[in-house]
């Protein structure tokens, strides 16, 4: 049997005894902060139902994607409406008059766009961002959102990781001086290291209510999923702006490609897709097979649909 | 006679949402090859769950090929009645192959003695296929074959009476088809099997103005696109002052008007056929 230390060993501790250890000590850090992460992001869950927030479609998409998103929905209403128009390369200038119930972001980007203005720096001018400030504050308020302390606290959770990683650094940078072999231990730091990265970078913005939220959304408003190409106009631009809110932007790649082209929008969005079961094969207005017209120009026999 | 009453709308995925909320729907019809019999679209699934009978519209099973019928396309069309339930089925008087081509159009068939013959012996083995009863629609045509030995009404008569299928009777069909003929669409309607029929389609369309001085009368297109002329619904008031059908419907394919449109054209047909109390 090998002794655990021998007059040569970094520190004094073998290699094998250090990485059992260090093993052992990076799977006990790495439970804890799973277990922190969940405990922070969970605290203001409470027994609380979702929240419908149907008619507030721009909270929605901000819940769902982001502050992106949220300009999205506000984007595809406001094309229904007409009060927005797409002015090239990426731009949007507004366009109309807003109806006297337009919500407060449809109004800060209104004015925001009174000349053109690319869609992706909308949300950094002074109205729009203000706006933006205000949804987030009302998510967060409502326990959607994590706050900027929760925030903090989930990643700090995950720093621990990077501490443990640091550890490995400095022993295999030691074991290295010392002459020893440090294959295993460099790959033992690799492995802390991605994992504490991965938990440092990636915290959640949605609180378990949150997420429950935006399932239950999807669950209600299935209709206005991409799946089922909805018709804009017939559901107006509230119906857009939900749309878009509660299955991103493959929603607007679906009922308005040609805007969703214009404005440079993301084909398949994090946030976009899923939700509606339902199949849903062919249906445009005429041709294709799911049509009960055939065929373009007129289509039927001649006579047109005919059916 | 298949049970259907009162208003009905086409079902389609992209107006999905405003279908569901139409007040007093009485049915609805849906595309069957837009069906997936074993995975039926979730928003038909909700109505058929809500107690609205939904009617598979076959719009592809070319009941009028002489090469036979497609034994797939039929199985097809009843699995899809008995995944919905459905009281009835439907499709066209019409083809759409041959040789195997796919036109992508309901096509007219000629109306003589031969067609008749392809056409009873196709609509008997998807009856024999079927556990509801098949319910036939005229198409819009605008022309008629050479040679023809029967007038429409007299076609779909015996074509009825030999198989014992249903009439689905598009009353925008028969106008297109009148106007188109310059016939008198009323008497059409007089001399339609009326007692046969199941339900009614109601659809809009769009008059293109010719070139008289070309030789060209125009021609109205049953576009299903555009907003029911007052024409149709006068013919739909023709058609219930002979035998008010127990079931009418709106059939819209495309450019969707908004949702408060389409419920008023929605309560104008119903009230046109004196079906439902005016809802609102």
């Amino acid at each position: 049997m090998r002794p655990l230390a021998a007059a040569g060993d970094t520190w004094g501790i073998s290699s094998q005894t250090f990485i059992l250890f260090y093993l052992l000590l990076a799977v006990v850090v790495w439970i804890a902060a799973v277990r922190t992460r969940k405990a922070v992001v969970g605290r203001r869950r409470g027994d609380r139902p979702s929240v419908d927030l149907t008619s507030a479609p721009y909270d929605v998409a901000f819940l769902n994607g982001g502050a992106d998103l949220a300009v999205f929905a506000a984007l595809s209403s406001m094309r229904v409406d007409k009060t927005v128009a797409t002015a090239g390369r990426g731009n949007v200038v507004a366009a109309g008059t807003l109806r006297p119930d337009a919500d407060d972001l449809e109004r800060a980007i209104h004015q925001t766009a009174s000349s053109p203005v690319a869609r992706t720096r909308l949300r950094l001018h002074g109205p729009v961002l203000d706006a933006l400030g205000r949804i987030e504050k009302r998510l967060v308020a409502d326990g959607l959102l994590l706050d900027a302390e929760e925030q903090r606290a989930a990643r700090t959770a995950g720093a621990w990781m990077l501490a443990v990683a640091a550890l490995g650094l400095v022993r295999v940078i030691a074991g290295i001086a010392n002459g020893k072999s440090v294959g295993f231990m460099i790959a033992a730091f690799l492995v802390v290291s991605v994992i504490g990265i991965v938990l440092t970078a990636h915290v959640p913005r949605r609180t378990p209510l949150g997420d429950d939220t935006v399932s239950m959304l999807r669950g209600l408003h299935h209709r206005l999923s991409p799946s089922n190409r909805p018709d804009w106009v017939t559901y107006g631009a509230a119906g857009a702006a939900l749309g878009v809110g509660v299955f991103g932007t493959s929603a607007l790649w679906a009922s308005d490609p040609a805007f969703a082209s214009e404005l440079e929008a993301q084909r398949a969005a994090a946030a976009g897709g899923g939700g509606s079961g339902g199949g849903d094969s062919g249906s445009s207005s005429c041709g294709g097979g799911g049509s009960s017209c055939g065929g373009g120009g007129g289509c039927g026999g001649g006579g047109g649909c005919g059916g | 006679m298949a049970d259907l009453y009162g208003t009905g709308v086409g079902w389609r995925p992209e107006i999905a949402g405003v279908v569901a909320d139409l007040p007093e729907l009485g049915f609805c019809e849906v595309i069957a090859e837009s069906v997936d019999p074993a995975a039926p679209p979730r928003g038909v699934v909700e109505l058929r769950d809500r107690g609205v009978p939904v009617v598979p519209h076959g719009v592809r099973l070319s009941l009028g090929s002489a090469d036979g019928l497609d034994r797939d396309r039929a199985e097809h069309l009843a699995a899809c009645a008995a995944a919905l339930g459905a009281p009835l089925v439907s499709e066209h008087v019409s083809f759409t192959r041959v040789a195997g081509r796919d036109a992508g159009h309901l096509l007219p068939v000629p109306r003589t003695r031969q067609a008749l013959d392809v056409l009873v012996a196709n609509v008997t083995a998807t009856q024999g296929l079927l556990d509801v009863p098949l319910a036939l629609e005229p198409i819009a045509a605008l022309f008629d074959w050479p040679g023809e030995e029967f007038t429409e009404a007299e076609f779909l008569t015996r074509l009825l009476d030999r198989t014992g299928a249903l009439l689905l009777l598009d009353v925008a069909n028969v106008h297109a088809n009148a106007l188109n003929r310059g016939a008198d669409p009323r008497a059409v309607l007089d001399a339609l099997p009326l007692d046969r029929v199941a339900y009614v389609h109601v659809a809009g369309g769009s008059e293109h103005a010719g070139d008289a001085a070309h030789g060209d009368p125009g021609v109205y297109h049953d576009t299903h696109t555009d907003a029911v002329p007052a024409e149709v619904l006068a013919l739909l008031e023709e058609l219930c002052d002979r035998s008010r059908p127990r079931a009418v419907m709106l059939e819209r394919d495309g450019h969707y008007p908004p949702a408060a449109e389409l419920a008023d054209e929605f309560t104008t047909i119903a009230r046109t056929a004196r079906l439902a109390r005016a809802p609102r």
